[in-house]
């Protein structure tokens, strides 16, 4: 088990290296650095910087160096001090500024998947062992039209349903006077009280393939020959069904967590941009807008490198559940 | 005890039961597979939609009863249908609108409508008006399938937006960029994907190593940022052409990775079948082994992967345009149209506006049947009843 | 003359179908079938001929959406009557300590009848707790000793690995220390051997055959292996398309079977001497033609479709009784019926082409 777990851990690095390669590419690709925006917005206000000011920020804030020694800075001040870099607009380190946005997102990606196990868990199982019934159909039906739905477009029609219908404003997570406020038991309190309805938005997609997967995977099994072994020992069929094929069937449910979650960190962060949530979301936008790099790649090699773990995770927790794979 | 048939009837079945069998035995993977699909009739269905909205989508200047752009004067006008029976006519064969008269409310200070059911004006087919177009880019004209003639008449099926542009026309011209993006980013993921799924699975060892790892960092990334970050740094003086196929390949550079894992199952489970084996013990070149034994027979799979792919496309475009860092105005996309719902003042006075989010989970729908009917069709070990 | 005495169970003219929707799948179409305790059955035929879905039905598992349409299923219990398992509720508590208990079955695949993710012991102690009501430990003493009955080497330590980690015969092995880990009066084995090497085959065929004489069991062997048969079986019972068409002791369908199909399964199996393929043999029988589809309702005898010795307008009418060829042997064939002329026989006797 060990050696796997350590196996996995190294083939993780070659995986952040790209990620880290990626966002960096991100932060370089735009056309200019900070100072071109950072110039045309003081000329508009009408107070022009001297080029000597500009080349002396450039070279505070290493701008000036090649491609490659501003990566390697980048990273090696990431890993020994957790420097991100300096946001130009919010004129503060990164992480100060995306820290608590970052922990939110976490927050909300993991209720959400809760919530799509939740509800896949059983109505997979239904669906499976109950094919071609009324609410294998009904959960079926659900399961495609929750696919076909944008997070964003679902975010704004339950925003629309509940401002219509019950007078209700459902952005942000907090109420007003918790929001500033620091963390409190009064807090956690008012953050359940909100969370629920972005988790339900995000977690919708997810459900429904999970609900998609667990049926499909729950079928193959329960034509598996040891079913009926089982069920000649003489055990109750909802016991065969639930120690055995979805025993089994968990095994890719829980695989799936792989490339679940970094749909659910996707949905998280457009449906924080509509229901305007202190999440990662509206504020990696407004980064790439007003091109404050930086802040934007890190929040990408975050984002990507938690997914990352995120699946390494998931990949630990099916070799400890599936005897097959630690021993591969 | 039922009736049973005596044996002549037998054997007349049996004959054409061998014919049916002599059939399958030379038909191709391909039309294999379409029997199998029409077995499905959600797949059917969904491919009928699909068919409809990209007919819809060639013939949509034609179709649009106002130009795109066309401001009407009517700003968040609500939706006023055609009605066979109207109260000033009664029943009429011709469909009628009723006249909108506006009204500004004296406490939000905004323009609100009422329809007025006194005065009703016909709809018109054929009329000529608006800038002229051109049918299937060859023949210029200004020909609409049907329209108001009258100054005040105004058909709107889906409302109009800020600007008093008619949504539902929008809507049709928007098709056409929201539903050829997904076959454009397709396509272009599909290039990548055999490039990449090729290589992998067919020479295998470390080659496949290598590969099997850049699929799982790009899966591995959450698509939306990464979209948004590559999306943002499209140069903001590109034409609205350049924008569109920027943001094409951008979503292919991610969206490749499920098209090239297909490619390498199949190749893996191809290379091992008995028939490819057979052709190399009779002398086959690769090239010749990939060529006429591995790619025939995987092209069904290749096909179901690629129509669950699009919905994905039309899902990115729309998201992306949503949050205003894919395709801009004066492009028009579905995404584009539901961008002027993003905040919840206009939605809740202009609820119309979320209705181009219709059409995309109606086509993202259709194609998710078709994909799954083709999936399904495409297994070659499941049975076939004709 | 049987080998056992006591009946253990009777199967009476048992009938299941498949509805589907291209039509009704008659599965079996009145089984006969009586079971004696330390007497091994054989129940022979091809592939898709019913035998397996005997065996089911006897375990009330019938897959669905098929059903039992008509006949009975009698178990003979003890100081009680006897209890008729196609009345039984599928999932019902009766049933379910039946199975296991009164009845036990190895199936097929030694690869996927055992669950990949759960251990040998967990898999085995599960019957025993279930049906013997007795602790953890107890069960799981029982299990060793089950596998060490079986032949299982190291039996203590195979309770806690998987089944990944056995080979096919092994884990054949297991099954059948599952099946018997309840002392079971009638154990089915349905197709066991198939996919095991024929050396394995043969161990596990004598440790079924020791494990009889030891424990009094009736034994079915389900099979299409004409070789299993005359290794383990006292008595055979061919079947064909959902019915029984020859039932006699296993010497009698060897050396001397009546049903044109139990002549024709035995003439297509090679004998040693006979040299196949060389010049003086020429080439291995075979039955003429193909089961048919299950869909079709082949009218009288299912077998006249292929039969070489097919009477018209006898054999397509009604379905042959049991006929009773000497004691002990009985047949579904109107080549031995006193109401066939002896004219319409000796006209097919020379045994022309195919026809269907």
């Amino acid at each position: 088990m060990w050696a796997f777990v350590i196996r996995r851990l190294i083939y993780m690095i070659p995986t952040v290296f790209i990620i880290s390669l990626v966002s960096f590419i991100i932060i370089e690709l735009p056309p200019g650095d900070y100072m071109t925006t950072l110039m045309a917005s003081m000329a508009a206000e009408g107070g022009e910087m001297g080029q000597e000011e500009i080349e002396a920020l450039r070279r505070i804030y290493g701008l000036d160096q090649p491609v490659y020694v501003r990566y390697i800075n980048w990273m090696r001040n990431i890993i020994t001090r957790w420097d991100f870099g300096y946001s130009f607009e919010w004129r503060a380190p990164v992480w100060d500024v995306m820290g608590s946005r970052l922990a939110m997102t976490v927050v909300i990606s993991l209720a959400s998947l809760l919530f799509s196990w939740v509800i896949a868990l059983p109505t997979g199982i239904y669906s499976a062992v109950r094919q071609y019934s009324v609410g294998d159909y009904i959960f079926t039906f659900f399961g495609f039209l929750g696919l076909a739905t944008p997070n964003f477009l679902l975010a704004l029609v339950v925003m629309f349903l509940a401002h219509r219908y019950l007078g209700l404003s459902v952005g942000g997570l907090f109420s007003e006077q918790y929001q500033m406020a620091p963390w409190s038991l009064g807090k956690v309190v008012d953050l359940m009280k909100h969370i629920w309805i972005p988790m339900i938005i995000v977690g919708t997609a997810s459900s429904a393939s999970l609900l998609r997967i667990t049926r499909a995977n729950l079928l193959d099994e329960l034509r598996k020959p040891y079913v009926e072994t089982a069920r000649a020992k003489g055990l109750r069929m909802w016991r065969v069904v639930l120690k055995y094929p979805v025993r089994i069937a968990l095994n890719p449910f829980i695989s799936s967590i792989g490339f679940v979650l970094p749909q659910l960190v996707s949905g998280s962060v457009i449906v924080g941009v509509v229901l305007n949530l202190p999440t990662t979301g509206p504020l990696l936008l407004r980064a790439l807008q007003s091109q404050d790099m930086y802040l934007a790649g890190s929040f990408t090699l975050l984002l990507a490198t938690m997914t990352v773990i995120g699946v390494l995770i998931s990949d630990i927790l099916l070799a400890w559940i599936d005897p097959r794979i630690r021993y591969d | 005890m039922s009736e049973r048939p005596w044996n002549e009837d037998i054997g007349r079945e049996r004959e054409e039961l061998l014919e049916e069998e002599q059939q399958l035995k030379v038909a191709t993977p391909l039309q294999l597979m379409w029997w199998k699909f029409t077995k499905h009739r959600l797949a059917v269905a969904g491919l009928v939609v699909i068919i409809l909205f990209y007919g819809v989508a060639v013939f949509a200047d034609f179709l649009a009863p106002y130009p795109p752009h066309e401001r009407t004067g009517y700003t968040f006008a609500p939706m006023n249908w055609p009605r066979f029976v109207t109260n000033d006519e009664g029943f009429t064969l011709r469909p009628r609108v009723y006249q909108m008269d506006s009204d500004i409310d004296p406490r939000s200070f905004r323009r609100v409508y009422e329809i007025n059911d006194e005065i009703s004006y016909p709809i018109e087919f054929f009329v000529r008006g608006g800038p002229s177009y051109k049918i299937l880019g060859l023949f210029e004209t200004d020909l609409r399938l049907f329209g108001v003639t009258h100054e005040e008449g105004e058909v709107f099926f889906l409302g109009t937006d800020r600007l008093g542009r008619d949504v539902f026309s929008r809507v049709l011209i928007g098709s056409r960029i929201s539903l050829s993006v997904g076959l454009v980013g397709v396509f272009l993921s599909l290039l990548l994907g055999i490039f990449f799924g090729g290589l992998s699975g067919f020479f295998g060892g470390w080659v496949d190593n290598l590969i099997q790892r850049l699929i799982e960092t790009v899966t591995s990334f959450p698509t939306i940022p990464l979209w948004m970050a590559l999306a943002a740094s499209l140069p903001d003086a590109w034409t609205p052409l350049q924008v569109y196929f920027g943001i094409t390949v951008i979503l292919s550079v991610v969206g490749w990775t499920t098209l090239a894992r297909v490619v390498r199952g199949r190749f893996l489970s191809l290379r091992d079948e008995d028939f490819v084996l057979a052709a190399k013990f009779s002398g086959a070149t690769e090239a010749r082994i990939i060529r006429k034994h591995l790619v025939p027979s995987f092209t069904s799979h290749i096909i179901a992967a690629l129509t669950l792919a699009i919905p994905q496309m039309i899902i990115a475009e729309t998201s992306l345009s949503f949050l205003g860092i894919g395709l801009r105005p004066p492009i028009i996309s579905w995404g584009v149209l539901l961008q002027q719902a993003q905040n919840v003042y206009a939605v809740s006075m202009a609820p119309w506006l979320l209705l181009p989010g219709l059409f995309v989970v109606v086509a993202v729908l259709a194609f998710n049947f078709v994909g799954d009917g083709l999936r399904d069709s495409a297994d070659p070990y499941s049975t076939v009843k004709k | 003359m049987h080998h056992g005495q006591n009946k253990i169970l009777q199967i009476k003219n048992l009938h299941v179908e498949f509805p589907l929707k291209e039509g009704t799948v008659r599965a079996l179409q009145g089984v006969d079938l009586t079971f004696f305790s330390r007497e091994t059955l054989g129940l022979v035929g091809e592939s898709g001929c019913g035998k397996s879905m005997t065996a089911r039905a006897m375990l009330g598992l019938v897959p669905e959406p098929g059903e039992v349409t008509q006949g009975e299923i009698l178990l003979a219990r003890k100081d009680q009557d006897p209890i008729d398992i196609t009345k039984l509720h599928p999932d019902g508590e009766v049933i379910r300590n039946i199975r296991g208990a009164d009845i036990a079955m190895i199936f097929q695949e030694p690869m996927t009848s055992l669950s990949p993710v759960h251990t040998i012991g967990n898999q085995i102690m599960e019957a025993i707790i279930l049906h013997q009501k007795t602790s953890k430990e107890r069960a799981a003493e029982l299990a060793v000793e089950m596998l060490q009955a079986v032949g299982l080497p190291d039996a203590s330590r195979q309770l806690s690995t998987y089944p990944f980690e056995l080979s096919g015969g092994m884990r054949q092995r297991v099954m059948v220390a599952m099946a018997l880990s309840c002392d079971p009066k009638l154990l089915i084995a349905d197709e066991a051997t198939t996919a095991l090497d024929v050396t394995i085959q043969a161990q596990i065929l004598n440790l079924l055959k020791d494990i009889q004489e030891e424990r009094d069991m009736s034994i079915m062997v389900v099979t299409h292996n004409l070789g299993v048969v005359a290794a383990v079986t006292h008595r055979v019972a061919v079947m064909y398309l959902g019915r029984i068409v020859e039932e006699a002791p296993v010497e009698m369908i060897f050396e001397q079977p009546k049903h044109p199909y139990t002549q024709g399964l035995l003439a297509s199996v090679p004998k040693v001497g006979s040299k196949v393929g060389g010049r003086q043999a020429g080439r291995l029988q075979t039955i003429s033609g193909d089961v048919p589809d299950p869909l079709l309702q082949v009218s009288g005898c299912t077998f006249h479709l292929r039969c070489p010795r097919f009477m018209r307008g006898i054999c397509d009418r009604e379905v042959p009784p049991f006929i009773e060829t000497s004691e002990d042997q009985q047949v579904r064939c109107y080549l031995y019926s006193e109401d066939v002329p002896e004219a319409e026989k000796a006209q097919t006797a020379g045994g022309e082409g195919p026809r269907g």
